[in-house]
């Protein structure tokens, strides 16, 4: 039991920090099925990690010391849940409760809890360079690189798009796509997942010094300015990875981002970011998916859909002998 | 309509870490969970005129958090991973009842401090600051899948001390209750 404990709980923490393949998600689901006291057990698991997410004082005595701080949301989310119920007579009956105090304060806090990921994110970017992201200044972002920043001139500027993309529709929402630049047949032991073609991503920039080499690729740039966006506006992505063969061990690091930006007076401000990411393998025959989304937040005037391969240590210094590839990039909008 | 009795709304506030749980143990990803119990707080505001209050107010609010957890894979237009709603049924009851939740987080707070301190560092990062792994491993300059693996031995440590120590705990706040 103890060795099917390891498995188990090995699939359980790859669960909730969100890096779980499909297979092992499977294979996590047939041990719950088969088993009353595996589902007990990945319920203490999930309660460890509730209770570190979120503290309600009216439910604990005064003799017990916190184990954490919790954050800002899950208090205003609390305290305004209370506070709706208490007045729901009047919310409920106004059309425009969406834009209510209340409503909107929820939604302040998780621009908050987003704001204050992308500040970790900029006080440990590599430039060095820490802005007041709460006061809405324009300021470099970290997210962005200089593709995208030029994708997303030309809906400034309307001018020529032809070298960097193609530009297309999704209903009536206009992006600019840069796949085709990047498509590639079957290469280096990899065939395309459906349809004969397949991303392949550019070289890596390898740092030698630090041992990590790095690649972003900007897929799609959407112009969301004539959207209707609603507080139920959202945004689903997912693709897949696979690499060619690697005779070290290191997996490498694949990711899928989505940004949302508004213009600003110099340049662009990010709204809002969300990036997932997933551990390819040395296994050519199997691509890994992974899927990301957010609400969309009110505002936002492009969407930028990005890709990115990483290594560390040794294998990053040779990480331009391999090859890394994606396919099968679903975007879906839902509440716009 | 009548508003909702400042009884009720208490009952709505002491079950939030239950509800959370729930949401999160059939929906492993923190911001969905947090979406869905918005949305069912909403609802059992909405619905405060059903509840009948001669039954388990837990029940109704899960029953209610079912639902929505339901409408909202539903509605997603990916292919997400996902546990089938009934798949945990009967043991996310007992489990994330607000007594029990209460104990754990009293057995949680000592087993926490008996971490090794390397250890603590990255649980604070990871559950305090909730860092992402990408985060952690740049600051602590060891590989992600290094952090991957920390992390598991500490939520396996974690979990097995809670279950070691919650039966103790109950039994100390039912003394102290009676």
């Amino acid at each position: 039991m103890k060795s099917q404990y390891q498995k188990f709980d090995s699939l359980v923490s790859k669960l909730l920090d969100g890096s779980v393949s499909k297979s092992e998600f499977a294979e996590l689901n047939d041990l719950l099925v088969s088993s009353t006291d595996l589902q007990h057990r990945y319920c203490s698991f999930i309660r460890n990690e509730s209770i570190f997410h979120w503290e309600n004082e009216s439910t604990v005595s005064n003799d017990e010391s916190k184990i954490i701080n919790f954050p800002l949301f899950s208090y205003v989310a609390s305290i305004a849940a209370v506070l709706v119920c208490l007045s729901s007579a009047w919310f409920l009956h106004t059309k425009y409760f969406q834009k209510s105090f209340f409503a909107n304060k929820l939604i302040e806090a998780n621009q908050i809890s987003h704001t204050v990921s992308n500040e970790m994110n900029f006080k440990n970017s590599q430039s060095g360079q820490i802005v007041d992201h709460k006061f809405s200044k324009p300021m470099h972002l970290e997210n962005l690189n200089e593709k995208a920043e030029r994708l997303l001139h030309f809906f400034e500027s309307k001018q020529d798009i032809t070298d960097e993309g193609e530009l297309s529709f999704d209903g009536t929402l206009p992006y600019v796509k840069v796949d085709e630049l990047l498509s590639t047949a079957g290469k280096s032991g990899i065939l395309p997942m459906s349809d004969g073609k397949m991303i392949e991503l550019s070289d890596m920039l390898v740092d030698t010094v630090n041992q990590v080499a790095e690649v972003t690729e900007t897929l799609r740039v959407y112009d969301m300015s004539s959207a209707d966006l609603s507080t139920q506006s959202s945004v689903d992505a997912s693709i897949h990875f696979n690499q060619s063969k690697s005779d070290l061990s290191d997996s490498t690091e694949f990711f899928l981002s989505l940004l949302a930006v508004e213009t600003a007076e110099n340049g662009f401000h990010e709204l809002s970011s969300t990036e997932q990411m997933i551990y390819g393998d040395n296994d050519q025959t199997t691509w890994e998916k992974v899927d990301t989304g957010f609400a969309i937040p009110y505002g936002t005037e492009y969407l930028v859909v990005s890709l990115k391969a990483k290594k560390h240590g040794p294998s990053a210094l040779t990480a331009n002998k391999h090859d890394f590839f994606a396919d099968e990039l679903e975007i879906s909008f839902a509440g716009i | 309509m009548n508003s909702v009795s400042v009884e009720y709304s208490q009952k709505l506030t002491a079950i939030q870490k239950s509800l959370y749980a729930f949401i999160l143990s059939m929906i492993p990803n923190k911001s969905e969970a947090e979406d869905i119990l918005q949305e069912t707080n909403l609802i059992l505001c909405q619905k405060a005129g059903e509840y009948d209050p001669n039954k388990h107010f837990q029940g109704w609010a899960f029953k209610i958090a079912r639902f929505q957890m339901m409408k909202h894979l539903t509605n997603s237009k990916r292919n997400k991973i996902q546990f089938s709603t009934d798949l945990l049924e009967e043991v996310a009851s007992e489990e994330f009842d607000s007594r029990k939740i209460q104990a754990a987080q009293k057995a949680l707070s000592i087993c926490y401090g008996l971490l090794p301190k390397s250890m603590q560092s990255i649980a604070k990062m990871r559950f305090k600051e909730e860092l992402s792994l990408k985060i952690i491993s740049k600051s602590v300059n060891r590989p992600l899948g290094a952090i991957s693996s920390t992390l598991f031995r500490i939520r396996q440590k974690l979990v097995d001390c809670v279950e070691d120590k919650i039966l103790s705990v109950e039994s100390e706040i039912d003394f102290k209750k009676n």
